[in-house]
């Protein structure tokens, strides 16, 4: 084998093995989503908050409910913070990206909104946590968003 | 590590451009440019950048191996190097379309795509006797890994960019065109595409005829500013470095046809497709069956290499169905009709292909169609009013920019008053590139669409 070719092997070798290593292997959880949820929330004072119905989450979120298994939405009373939370299950994995793109948006848009008058809002929203668990995942904008998905992935 | 940031712009770019002028010997100047590119793809993900090194290295021995080999053991290396490329490409990013049971999860690093067919081009030129094996290590690292193209393209190809790699000299005209080109494609990206980014979003919701309208119309032109804008500041930066690169975008909203658009939109991404898959396929000279037959592979390939989802391939079939119908059934109706009715057919049909292209699964595509065309949807609301009344004038300067006015005028007006209108071009090019920088400063940052392939 001349050296062109043991250096071709030599880095396939070194693609799979980095290859193997980039494997993650989030398995579905299957637990039940008011568990999860009920298990989450522990770390947050719900009364602060209200749960939004199906326009809220396709006005704010831009997600359609019907889409998934199930999703919770809650913000803020106070319309001046920009507090909230999202819990979702997802019918199928394909749906994860397509989340996180329209929560990302979220964000970007509400750090545009608050940035300009509420600079601590919009730092709350900088630290915002989205945590994707193959068939959940969370979204939180919290003091304690990283606490709040500890209990997360604890729940799942 | 993108263009359009402020840490980018004002330390990363000028901190390289000053190594690369004050650095006269070319060995330690592509060492330089290497480096920094390196540290441009490994900023916020280390790790991707082992997959590159060993993409380099791996293209390094294929390549040579495939220059020392005749016949049989040639193609084998050429096929193991094209393959394991291929695989991984799949694996990053089409397994779970395949087999959507397994539960894995990959982050696809940036640029995958882009730098995979940088390499299979190398692989193929080699292998086709167009370009000779590159036996300098850095300078194949240069071609694949520079900064400028690695993250989003153009996808140049080897035997282009070969013989700029020893000796890539700076050129004033060279390099002023660069910094214009760039100033261009960041008022493309961070005024215009960001801004239109905001009112597809808050459309996204829309349940009326208005509102889905201005959701399709708002997408397609973001896009367009938001991808040519990046290929504008890497051909732009190219140039800065001395390399010439192709133009990736030729105002394809002014197309006369698909086949017109498709001479204009993602110039490198096609003419690659045309060089490495169509021609050796056989082109159009070829019967009639298997012109039809190569047409649906590069197009289905071209659906696919834009990301694994079914969205993306229906995109990519109906382009193809498309250019099939032009070449069979209207080419002639199309000569004899007025351009302003090839300029609407041409919109309408990318229009529909943009509504596919964005949307996350063919329901939802076929859901914003039929919302289009008022079933299921109300004539109008009042948030697509909103939008309407908020951002007619975007929208109309977006359209207006998608075609040739500026490169027309800014013509019109150097020929006219030569040196007076060259001091008032600068003038305003600098006017141009503060405003871009208030508003990437701004925080109306939007990540760029492309990335994700």
């Amino acid at each position: 084998m001349n050296r062109y070719k043991a250096g071709q092997l030599f880095c396939i070798i070194c693609i799979a093995v980095f290859m193997l290593f980039q494997f993650k292997q989030p398995s579905d959880s299957k637990k039940n989503f008011e568990d999860v949820v009920q298990k989450t929330i522990e770390k947050i004072d719900v009364s602060q908050f209200e749960q939004q119905d199906n326009l809220a989450m396709k006005r704010f979120l831009s997600l359609n409910p019907e889409e998934y298994e199930n999703i919770i939405y809650y913000k803020d009373i106070d319309a001046l913070k920009s507090r909230e939370f999202v819990i979702v299950k997802f019918k199928n994995s394909k749906q994860a990206s397509y989340f996180k793109l329209n929560i990302e948006n979220r964000i970007e848009n509400q750090i545009n909104v608050f940035d300009g008058y509420a600079q601590d809002q919009a730092d709350l929203l900088k630290e915002a946590v989205i945590d994707i668990q193959s068939n959940y995942a969370l979204y939180v904008v919290l003091e304690n968003a990283k606490e709040v998905d500890n209990a997360f992935l604890l729940a799942l | 590590m993108t263009f359009n940031n402020v840490f980018f712009i004002f330390l990363f770019l000028p901190v390289v451009l000053f190594f690369n002028f004050i650095i006269k010997n070319k060995i330690l100047k592509n060492l330089f440019l290497v480096l920094f590119s390196f540290l441009f793809y490994a900023w916020g993900n280390p790790s991707t950048l082992v997959l590159l090194i060993l993409y380099i290295l791996f293209n390094y021995f294929t390549g040579l191996e495939i220059d020392n080999s005749e016949g049989k053991q040639r193609t084998i290396t050429f096929v193991i190097g094209i393959s394991v490329q291929v695989l991984v490409l799949f694996l990053y990013k089409y397994i779970k379309l395949l087999f959507p049971f397994l539960s894995v999860e990959l982050n696809v690093p940036v640029g995958l795509s882009f730098f995979t067919f940088s390499c299979l081009s190398y692989l193929i030129d080699v292998y086709t006797k167009k370009s000779r094996a590159q036996s300098n290590l850095l300078h194949l690292s240069l071609y694949i890994s520079f900064f400028g193209k690695i993250s989003m393209g153009p996808i140049v190809q080897y035997n282009q960019m070969e013989k700029e790699l020893e000796h890539h000299p700076f050129q004033i005209q060279l390099f002023c065109d660069g910094i214009k080109l760039f100033c261009i494609g960041l008022c493309k990206k961070a005024i215009l595409a960001d801004s239109l980014s905001i009112v597809h979003t808050n459309l996204s919701a829309s349940s009326s005829v208005l509102g889905s309208w201005l959701f399709a119309i708002s997408y397609m032109l973001q896009i367009y500013f938001d991808f040519s804008g990046y290929s504008d500041m890497a051909i732009g930066i190219a140039n800065m470095f001395g390399f010439h690169f192709n133009k990736n975008f030729d105002h394809p909203y002014n197309a006369l046809s698909i086949q017109d658009f498709w001479r204009r939109w993602h110039i490198s991404l096609s003419r690659w497709f045309r060089d490495y898959i169509y021609i050796p396929l056989g082109g159009n000279r070829v019967s009639n069956g298997k012109y039809i037959r190569n047409i649906f592979v590069v197009w289905f390939l071209t659906g696919l290499w834009h990301g694994a989802n079914w969205t993306f391939i229906i995109w990519g079939l109906y382009f193809g169905c498309l250019l099939l119908l032009e070449k069979y059934v209207l080419k002639d109706l199309l000569e004899k009709c007025p351009r302003f009715i090839c300029h609407i057919y041409t919109w309408i049909l990318v229009l529909i292909s943009w509504v596919f292209f964005m949307s996350p699964n063919l329901t939802q595509a076929f859901g914003v169609l039929g919302k289009m065309i008022g079933i299921n949807a109300s004539l109008y609301d009042m948030n697509a009013l909103f939008y309407l009344r908020s951002s007619v004038v975007l929208i109309l300067i977006g359209i207006v920019f998608s075609f040739p006015v500026y490169e027309k005028l800014e013509s019109y007006v150097l020929g006219r008053w030569k040196q007076k209108a060259s001091i008032a071009l600068t003038i305003v090019y600098v006017v141009v590139f503060l405003i871009s920088i208030s508003y990437v400063i701004s925080n109306t940052f939007q990540s760029f669409l492309y990335f994700a392939f």
